[in-house]
This record gives structure tokens, sequence and C-alpha cells, in this order.
């Protein structure tokens, strides 16, 4: 007895340890995100207090400090004409006759916020809204694809099914990378669909091996009684879809979900290659932001986090399916 | 209401032919069984009727239509499946409704239609209920109402009551019953259960091996069995086989020389082509003149003790053979053992295991 | 007449019987096509019909994707991997996969396998808890997990380097850019990140393994490492094949990691083979990279350096199939 509770604490002891370990990146990341980049030769474990914006600072200086993008900022202020870097900014209040509140307004968010205001002013949004449309339909057309796929497989009635199913298999263990130069040719040349969301989540779908699996083998144990019933009902087989099988699906695609929906919203490779800038999703913002702003560690943090928040939410608030999921995927194999 | 009719019905897999040739007749407006082993046949000889198998070759008639290859909708079957099959995400009425909603039915008469069948079935208060949240009975009573929504000209149960507990199977067996007699309709029903059979049939059909063995009502076949297999089957404890080397007809008695030496005496002529003879438990009786075993020649296996009765085994030189007594009767300890066989409830076989004419056909009709 | 008429009828009704069971059973067929072609032709058009298209380029001297002007140069293309000036890189390229996936394959059981015994091993209601904390580094990008690397580890601003310096050792321990970094740091970091996936795929076998094996070998005296080594480990097989698949074929492709460390923006340290290919076949097309060879040399790269992967990689699928005892 002894001996046995003493083990348990032992590694209630060493996993806890393990879980705040891995937190630690997550955290530091958090204070990173909202630490001036020029304060980051400094070590910080709390998010340190900002300086208010003072007229005195050179617009110049906030230019490479803060990343102001100087020409946005004369629009702004409706400043004809050079702008001379070296000027401060109670000296350009008073030079163009412009309110000193005006010039705050503008330039307080990137004091204050620079890492989300950066991100935000450089596309994070569209971003993050072309990513939950990716997401949100490979997940949801590839799941129909594999409920259908799986409601004709199931139970192999022919032996041409076992083929079709092994087949899928291939997709697994076939390297993205290595077919990515001849998937780029087909979707812009012969599909036309360069730059498209759209062939974002046909590669999604396209790998029909995991949905295969799941539902194949879900719908292989609902009782066929069910068919035959509403065969002798009058029913088509659309009908057993619509009505019957679909309404099943709830968890096998719970598990198809949590799986994959991790794997698009991070995908970087295939977004990298065929989208443009206008059109990137998160990843691939992430690594252009990580490209541009080479040294606005703050913003490039920034979009990290942000860029992790929404599908962090997700698994916190489905955790219990996720792992749920991840272990029934692992016992079947 | 119609009747079924099979002639010379096979259903092949491939190159495995499960059913052979099946002829059979199932009345109209009465219940008949099939019954059988497992693997004899009988569930795929009711999803050929269904339309949920293709029938390889021979005819099937529902009334006056052929309809083999009428698809399962349309032949005017409905089924109840062992696990009632229904759909899980339903509640009573849509599941009830199912049937209606596929033909097309005005929303209004179906409403009307499931509350009339629902009454029927006692399922009224059930009627928003999902099927996980109903017992086993109540399930079983939506599927017979998902049967009868539909009006149709048979009915078909595979093993419906497989599922059920005890008790509940027999009020369930005299619920399907009661329904059959109200609604006059035809009904096939598969089971193994011969209890099931011989309490609910007019006419049960004798299943093994992709063959119907015999067909007729419960206690003809209790009674006159048409052969070896139908009467080993039939009853329990089965029916004791003793088979025998040579036979001494004289006028109206008989002497049977067993394999092994000893001999019954019987006061009835025997068939001179029979080779074993069979008699049931309760037609034998302990201190009777008709066999006489020595002491040496047998031992007492145990005795199963069912209250009013028991059922004693033996063990003799060619086999085991079963005993009822009742209860407090025992064998007796030592000396011979002498048992009187009922004369006119012993069955004789061929060496093909085919009844030979009954006793009661053999003391009249000998020529 | 009589008996030639009656056989005549019998071959007529066998002839309708069989054509309505064959019509019946193209009917079926028809309904599984119409419900397997969605997915299958996809399936078909993008991961298969790539090869088609990318085996007769291997032997072309196309440029870049829009290159008109395409002949035919054998296997020039081969050769010219081996040859300078792509032969350096390519070993280079070569060379740091192989270690990375070799130490990656480590922290497979390092993070994985461990946490998978000691959360087999727990009794607690923390289970829960620990469960989604170690799942929770799976949410993040690989682009993340390489700038997260570049928060921590960067000389001068990584975090880590200032923890250590302020604990007084040497103040950059650490580069973020170098290639130790890439072929040691950057697996415990992907360990780190896929620790949760992989210990759901030993804990799932772990839970698999009937209790009265584990139950009779400590009532035959067997240690627990013993019966970790004898009666746990024989029993996971599949769970460890399925890892080592998942672990080969992220090691070799790994990207986005790579990125991260910026693999595209010049950090040669960081150019594995996935970078290698993708700057062949996109190199002067994104940011960063400079063209340093055909497309036609990307294609015949990934297909030397990857195909001898899928085989292995379906060998060990069939040999997984096989070794299930349940």
């Amino acid at each position: 007895m002894g001996k046995a509770s003493t083990k348990n604490t032992l590694l209630i002891v060493v996993l806890s340890a393990y879980c705040l370990l891995t937190l630690v990146p997550f955290y530091i990341l958090a204070v990173r995100a909202f630490t001036p980049t020029i304060q980051s030769t400094e070590l910080h474990l709390w998010i340190p207090e900002r300086r208010d914006l003072s007229m005195n600072s050179r617009i110049g200086d906030l230019s490479t400090i803060y990343n102001v993008d100087a020409r946005a900022f004369r629009n702004a202020m409706e400043i004809k004409g050079y702008l001379n870097p070296q000027l401060k900014l109670s000296q350009i209040a008073e030079q163009y006759g412009i309110e000193p509140d005006r010039i705050r307004d503008y330039l307080e968010p990137y004091v204050q916020y620079n890492g989300i205001y950066t991100i935000v002013n450089n596309g994070f949004v569209r971003s993050l809204i072309a990513t939950i449309v990716v997401t949100g339909a490979s997940v949801l057309v590839g799941a129909l694809l594999g409920i259908m796929t799986g409601s004709a497989l199931a139970g192999f009635r022919r032996r041409w099914h076992m083929f079709v199913y092994n087949s899928y298999l291939l997709n697994m263990i076939i390297p993205p990378m290595m077919v990515i130069l001849p998937q780029y040719i087909i979707i812009t040349r012969y599909l036309g669909l360069e730059n498209s969301l759209m062939s974002l989540i046909l590669l999604h779908i396209k790998g029909g091996a995991l949905s295969t699996m799941v539902f194949t083998s879900y719908i292989a144990t609902v009782p066929r009684e069910l068919k035959e019933s509403v065969a002798m009902d009058g029913g088509k087989h659309y009908h057993y879809f619509l009505y019957i099988l679909l309404p099943l699906m709830g968890t096998p695609f719970a598990v198809f979900a949590s799986i994959t929906m991790p794997w698009f919203w991070n995908d970087l490779l295939h977004a990298l290659v065929l989208l443009r800038p206008d059109n990137y999703t998160l990843p691939a913002f992430v690594a252009s932001i990580g490209g541009t702003f080479t040294t606005n560690f703050e913003a490039i943090f920034s979009g990290v986090l942000l860029s992790l928040a929404p599908i962090l939410v997700v698994y916190l608030v489905f955790q219990k399916l996720f792992i749920r999921s991840a272990m029934a995927g692992a016992v079947k194999g | 209401m119609s009747q079924v009719t099979l002639s010379n019905a096979v259903k092949r897999y491939g190159a495995v032919e499960v059913l052979h040739g099946i002829d059979l007749e199932i009345a109209a407006n009465k219940l008949t069984v099939l019954l059988g082993p497992s693997g004899c046949g009988k569930s795929t000889l009711l999803r050929m009727i269904a339309g949920l198998e293709d029938i390889s070759d021979g005819d099937l008639r529902i009334g006056d239509r052929l309809v083999n290859d009428v698809d399962p909708s349309r032949r005017g079957c409905a089924m109840v499946f062992q696990n009632y099959a229904l759909y899980p995400h339903q509640t009573v009425f849509k599941n009830m409704a199912f049937p209606l909603k596929m033909k097309g039915t005005p929303k209004s008469e179906i409403e009307l239609k499931v509350r009339e069948t629902a009454k029927v079935l006692e399922l009224e208060p059930l009627l928003d209920r999902l099927p996980r949240d109903l017992s086993g009975g109540q399930r079983q009573r939506v599927a017979m109402g998902r049967a009868m929504i539909r009006n149709p000209e048979v009915f078909l149960f595979d093993e419906p009551l497989s599922n059920l507990d005890a008790e509940l199977r027999v009020k369930m067996r005299l619920e399907i019953a009661r329904l059959q007699k109200e609604l006059g309709a035809t009904m096939i029903f598969v089971t193994h259960d011969q209890v099931e059979a011989m309490t609910l049939a007019d006419q049960v059909v004798i299943m093994n091996g992709g063959h119907v063995q015999q067909v007729g009502a419960p206690l003809d076949i209790y009674n006159h069995p048409a052969n070896r297999f139908v009467a080993g089957f039939i009853g329990s404890p089965s029916m004791n086989f003793l088979p025998f080397e040579s036979v001494r007809n004289a006028e109206n008695a008989a002497v049977v020389r067993l394999e092994g030496g000893l001999e019954i005496a019987l006061d009835r002529v025997v068939p001179d082509t029979a080779r074993t003879l069979g008699v049931r438990p309760e037609h034998v009786s302990v201190g009777g003149r008709n066999l006489t075993i020595p002491e040496d020649q047998f031992t007492t296996l145990g005795a199963e003790h069912l209250g009013d009765r028991a059922y004693h085994y033996v063990r003799l030189p060619f086999g085991d053979i079963t005993i009822l007594q009742a209860e407090g009767q025992a064998l007796p300890q030592t000396g011979a053992l002498s048992l009187g066989l009922n004369a006119d409830r012993v069955h004789f076989f061929d060496a093909d295991g085919l009844a030979l004419g009954q006793a009661s056909d053999q003391t009249t009709g000998t020529t | 007449m009589k008996p030639s008429e009656s056989s005549a009828r019998v071959a007529s009704s066998e002839g309708t019987r069989t054509q309505a069971a064959r019509a019946r059973s193209r009917r079926e067929f028809l309904t599984d096509l119409i419900y397997i072609a969605p997915q299958y032709v996809i399936y078909i058009g993008l991961q298969l019909l790539p090869f088609a298209i990318a085996l007769p380029i291997i032997f072309t001297d196309q440029v870049d994707f829009l290159d008109q002007d395409v002949n035919w140069v054998g296997f020039d293309n081969i050769a010219s991997l081996f040859q300078a000036p792509l032969d350096d890189r390519l070993y280079q390229a070569l060379r740091r996969t192989v270690i990375f996936s070799v130490v990656n394959y480590l922290m497979v059981f390092l993070f994985g396998f461990l946490l998978a015994l000691a959360m087999f091993e727990l009794v607690s209601k923390l289970k829960g808890i620990f469960f989604t904390i170690i799942y929770m580094p799976w949410m993040l990008s690989g682009i993340g997990v390489g700038l997260i690397m570049v928060m921590l580890f960067s000389t001068d601003t990584g975090s880590f380097n200032l923890i250590v310096s302020e604990l007084g050792a040497d103040g950059n321990a650490f580069d973020a850019k170098s290639e130790t970094t890439a072929l040691f740091v950057l697996p415990f970091m992907y360990g780190w990140k896929a620790a949760g996936f992989n210990m759901a795929l030993f804990l799932g076998g772990l839970l698999a393994i009937p209790t009265e094996t584990i139950e009779s070998a400590r009532m035959d005296g067997a240690g627990y490492w013993k019966r970790v080594w004898y009666i746990y480990l024989p029993q996971i097989v599949p769970s460890i094949i399925i890892a080592t698949i998942f672990s080969i074929i992220n090691s070799f492709g790994i990207f986005d990691e790579l990125v991260g460390l910026g693999a595209l923006a010049g950090n040669q340290n960081a150019e594995f083979m996935s970078i290698f290919i993708y700057q062949l076949g996109f190199g002067s097309a994104t940011m960063g990279g400079a063209k340093i060879g055909t497309l036609a040399q990307g294609i015949t790269a990934s297909l030397v350096i990857f195909l001898p992967l899928v085989f292995l990689a379906f060998w060990l699928n069939r040999l997984q199939k096989k070794m299930s005892y349940h």
C-alpha cells in the first residue's frame, strides 16, 4: 500500500513538473507578445509597463522602433511633401498646425499595443477569416465525402471495395513535400485555381485516408437492419443516407474533426505555395510577418499568439472530445 | 391477406448453396413458424421472402403475384427485425411514421394513423421518446407498430423475442398471438426456440441444412415426427434413440435385439426396414417389463430435478437414455433395471432416418 | 414438340432471372459508384496523378512553372544532383535531415512513451488536466514552434539565453540560427509539440493490453522495468510501428518549423531536404530564397529522396497489420 501511494505521489510530482514546463513557452509567448521590441534584450517574466507616448520623441525613431509607416502618418495628418524624421512630435504639431491630441491618438496604439496593432493593420483579420473558411469547409466537406465513401464501403461487400479502401492508405505514407510540385502544376494549370482558397480546401479533402478509415469503421457498426428496414419501407439509398446515416455520424465526426482541425488550421506549406499574400491563411501570414518585420519581435510573437488563440479556445472547450478521439484513433491504428 | 408460395426456391452464395429447392406453402391468415437450429437457412428464407436477399432459382409468390424481382417495398411485406432496427435518433412517433413518409402520405393522415396504431399497442404515452429511453418490450412493440402501420399483406418476424428476458418473452408471445387473431394477418415467424414455435404457431416449418424437414401443426409434429432429425429436435430433453441389430416379428408382438445383445419385447409389430427405435423420456417407465438391464450393464449418470418431476440419465452399452420420473421416485440402487416402453408412443426410423408408419397405423394397417 | 417447348420456356425464364439479377447488381454498383466517386476522383487527381505528371518532367530541363522551352535531357537531372554546384547543398541537406530524423525518433520515446507509461500507472483525478496540458502544444503551428524557438534561443534576445545569463552563466548558450539548434534543439521542441499525440498513441496501445497478462507477470515476480520490457513493449508493437511511420514521414518532410527558423530567409543551417526541394521548385517565386536550380531538378530530388521512404512506410504498415495481437 505505502509503496503504491509513494509511486503515485512521485508520478503526480513528475507529471505536474512536466505540465508546468509545457506551459512555460506559452507563458513566455504571451509576455513577449506584449513586450516592446526595444526591451527585448532584457529578461521579462511579466508584461513590462509601457511608457506613454512622449511628445518629445522624434518621428524617425518611432518609425524604426514601432514600424510606424511614415507615409501613412503623413497622409493621415494631411502633411504634404517631405517630413524630416528628426522632428519631434511637438515640433510637428507646431509646424504643421495640427492638434497634438490628433497626433497622439494616431500614434498611441502603435506604442501601447504595437504587436497587435501591427499585425491587424497588415492583414491579420483577413487571414483569420480565410483560415476559418478553409478549415471549416475542409472539415465539413471532407467529413461529408468520407461519410459517403464509408456508406458504400462499410462491410466490404465487394472485393473492389477493399481495393478502394487500401488505396487510400497510400495517402498516409506519401510525404506532402514529395508531390507538392506536380500538385501545383495540376492546380494552377489544369484547374486554374491559382491564389484561390478552393485549392487549399481541395488539397485538404483529397487526403481521404483518415476520413475513410474513421467513417467506414464506424458505419460498419451501424446495424445493417436499419438499411434493410428503410429498403422495406420503400426508401432509396439516399433516404437512408440523409435521414438515418447522417444524423448518426456525430461520434465519428468528432473524431475526424478533432484530429484534422489542427492539421488544416496550421497548414503552412500548401498556403505558401498556392496562395499570394492577399489571400494568406494564418500560418503563411505568420511566416510573412516573420519575413517582413524581422526586427519587430512584438509583432511576430503577437502573430503567433493570435493565430494560436482561436484553435486553442476550441481545443479547451472540446478537450474531452479531442482526447477521446486521439485515443480512439490510436487503438484503431 | 395472402398466402406465400415457394416453389423450388434456391439460394446460392457464389458456389455455396444454402437453400436447396424449397417447396413450401405458407397459409394465408395464419401464423407460421420457421423453426430450426442456427445455420439451417430459416433466416435466409425469411429474408428472401422480404426481398432482402435475391432468389437464385425457383419462384416466390405472394398471393398470386410472382415477386422474385419485385422491390422489397412493393411486396407488401413488413418486417420486425431481431434487434428491432429502430432509428436511434428518431422518436417513437417518427419511427412509426417513417414508412408512411417514404410513401408520401399527407401529414395529417400520418398523424392519424400513428395515433391509431399507437393506441392498439398501448404506445400513446411514449410517442415523444427516443428508442434508447424505452424498455426492451416497448421497443419490440414500436417495431411491431412500424410494421403494422403499413397494413402489409404479410408480417415477417426475425427472431423478435430473442433479445427479451424470459418473463417478457412469454408476455410478448401472447401479445403477438392476440394481434394475429385481431388482424387476421399472415405472419411468418423465425425462431430457434421450440417453445415459442409450439405455443405460437398454427403451422410449424422445421428446417435443417437448407431443407424443409417437416410442415405441420405443432402437436402433429411432436407426435408424428417425419424423420429422426425432427424427432430429436422437437422435445426437450431429446427423444431416446436405441439402434438395434435385428427384429423378430410375431403375431402382434416383436422382439427387438439391440446392439450389445439386450432385447426389448414389444406388444406390436415392428417394420422390417426399421433400424432405430425412438422413444421420448416421458414414455419410458421404471418397473415395466419391456426391457431388463442387468446390474453390471448400466450406470446412472445423475438426475435433473425440476421440482415436480426429474429426468434421470442412464448409461447403457449402446448409449445413454433419459427417463422421466415423478419427483421422489428414484431408480433402483441395486439389482437389474427394468423399463417399460409405451408401445403406442414408440417411433421407428429406417437406415436413412425416415420415420416408418406410426404405431397406431401399424397395429391396424399392416398387410 | 412438347418437350422442346417446355425446355425453351425454362430457358427463357432463366434468362429473365439472370437479367433481373444482373440489373439489380448493376444498380447497386452504380449507387456505390455515386457515393465513392466524389472523394476518389479528387484523390486520384491530386494524389496519384501528380506522380504521372512528375515522371516525364524528371527527364526534361524545365526551369520553372512558366518555362515554355522544354527539352529532353535524359538522366542529366539525376546526375546533376550529385555534381557541383548542387551536390554540396544536397549532401548537407540530406545529412541534416537524417541526423534530425534519428534524434527526432528518439524524442518520440523520450516524450511520448515515457509520458504514456506515467499516465498509464497514475491513479489520480488530475489525469484529465495532465492530458489536456500535455496535448496542448499539438495545437501550435509548425511555424509557431519555429518562431517560439527564435523567441527562446536567439542570441541576445532569446528568453532562454537571458535566463541563463541572469543565472550568471555564459550569456549566449544557444543560437537559434546555428546548426546545433536545428539538429538537436528542434527535435526536442518537436518532441514537446508532439508529446500529447504520441502519448495518446502509446497509451491507446497500453490500455489495450489485457490486465491479466500484467498481473500474471507480477505473480511470476517480474519487477516493473522487466514488465515494461517483456510484457508492455511486445504488446504495443503496433502502436510503436504507427508512431514510427508518423515520425519518419514527419521528420523527412519537416518544413514549417524550419521556415520559422528562417530557412527561407537565408539561414543555411536550417536547410533540410524539404527546404532544398522547395527552393528548387519555388525559389525565385517567394520571399528571400534564391533560385538554386531547375524545377525539374526539384521534382527529381523529391522523388529520389522520398520514394524509398514510401516503400519503407508501406512495409511498416503491412508489418503493423501482421503484428496486431488483438
